[in-house]
């Protein structure tokens, strides 16, 4: 399966990236213990060095986006449920468990990892001082996802997406306008059960985006997809939750550059 | 500032990537998300004609599921079942738990289903059986009809006649 042949492939840069960190750490406590403390062996530090050490990149989870969720989370929010077998995108097939008398179930695990993987992404963004830009189309959720995201302190469209918003912005709001630097859709799919606009225009402006899944949605053009249940008002208020913890997280760490 | 909005043709990371390597974009112009992406790539890259993975979506059963069918053939549904509420265990449920418990007395399937049922009609934790049922005291929507037709009174009848000559 694709999906397994890419986590099991060579991914482990996070994973060397800290040992370096250690093992570099390790030599620099031998050399406190062997010789007296000295003034000019902390100096030995190279800046470059500290801010390799500092780097929030170099860490797997800088911000501690695992702690926000557990699986039972997932579970009593409803979003391993999926919609029928009849319904279902050939795309979503590796992140679906099973089917229980025609209604599709979601492996939670493989939804938990990805829903770290996007958590984490977030945060960094979040961190850089990048717009991040939630957009939802179903009504019943529109003030959910409004609410969080004034609550993150980013931006919202939970309405009627106009079509030239990110292709032609200039035009539509008269002037020099800075696009979102990552989009995060709350469902991918408008109230005409077609791709929501801005998945592709996303795409289009090279602008990474994060999408809920459901197993009626396409994944192919989202970079960050989280397969789950994006229809019970439970499961949405967990994401909006999730995201603007996240953010959160990443705003209340100090920035070492200013971007 | 260059941009790629070929949005079929790899994914962003390599169409900014080559942007950056021709020098069409300079790195100062480097997006936010490049730094970022190239540290945690996703697990699965985005790709717009990704073929769909040739994996067969195998049903969910479990081996309860027999036991479940024949509870609900012989004693029907309580109609109304809260999913939410996970304090009160259902008949079914109950059923359930009492045949996991009686289970190594007996070997034969169906035997044991009628003694655990029998145990479960005199604790009265189950609803009686709906074969059992006569067909006026039944639920159904035909016997709910027939009741009432025998039920309803006969309509007075009215004489225009009469009503109109009377004053």
């Amino acid at each position: 399966m694709e999906y397994e042949a890419a986590v099991k492939g060579p991914l482990k840069l996070k994973g060397t990236a800290n040992k370096d960190i250690q093992k570099k750490l390790k030599k620099k406590n031998k050399e406190k213990n062997a010789a007296s403390l000295k003034v000019d062996q902390l100096a030995d530090i190279k800046e470059s060095e500290l801010k390799e050490i500092s780097d929030p990149l170099k860490f797997p989870d800088y911000f501690g986006v695992r702690k926000l969720f557990r699986i039972k989370d997932l579970f009593d929010a409803r979003i391993h449920y999926g919609h029928k077998d009849g319904t279902l995108d050939p795309n979503m097939k590796p992140y679906i468990f099973g089917s229980r008398l025609g209604h599709l179930i979601f492996d939670l695990d493989k939804t938990a990892e990805m829903l770290q993987d996007a958590l984490n992404f977030t945060a960094h963004i979040a961190y850089r001082g990048g717009i991040i830009l939630f957009v939802s189309h179903c009504p019943q959720h529109t003030l959910t996802v409004e609410n969080a995201a004034k609550q993150a302190g980013e931006y919202a469209h939970a309405r009627e997406w106009d079509f030239h918003i990110f292709t032609n912005s200039e035009k539509v709001y008269n002037g020099v306008t800075r696009l979102p630097d990552l989009v995060i859709l709350l469902s991918t799919l408008n109230p005409q059960m077609q791709e929501h606009t801005a998945v592709k225009d996303a795409a289009k402006m090279c602008i990474p985006t994060i999408g809920i899944v459901d197993s009626n949605s396409n994944p192919n053009l989202i970079t960050y997809p989280i397969p789950g249940n994006d229809d019970s008002p439970a499961a949405v208020q967990l994401y909006c939750n999730l995201f603007r913890d996240a953010i959160l997280l990443g705003k209340s760490k100090k920035p070492v550059e200013v971007y | 500032m260059a941009s790629s909005r070929l949005e079929r043709i790899g994914n962003i990371y390599s169409r900014v990537r080559g942007l950056l390597r021709s020098g069409a974009m300079k790195p100062e112009d480097k997006p936010i998300w490049y730094e970022v992406y190239e540290a945690f790539p996703p697990k699965v890259e985005p790709q717009y004609g990704r073929k769909a993975s040739e994996i067969t979506i195998h049903p969910i059963f479990y081996p309860e599921d027999i036991v479940r069918a024949k509870f609900y053939e012989r004693f029907g549904s309580p109609g109304l079942i809260s999913l939410a509420n996970n304090e009160y265990p259902t008949p079914c449920q109950k059923f359930l738990d009492r045949y996991k418990e009686m289970e190594k007395d007996f070997s034969d399937e169906n035997e044991l289903f009628e003694a655990v049922a029998k145990v479960m009609e005199e604790e009265k934790s189950v609803p009686e059986s709906v074969s059992s049922n006569q067909p006026d005291s039944g639920t159904s929507m035909a016997s709910m009809f027939s009741s009432a037709v025998s039920k309803s009174q006969p309509q007075p009848k009215i004489n225009v006649g009469d009503l109109l000559t009377e004053k």
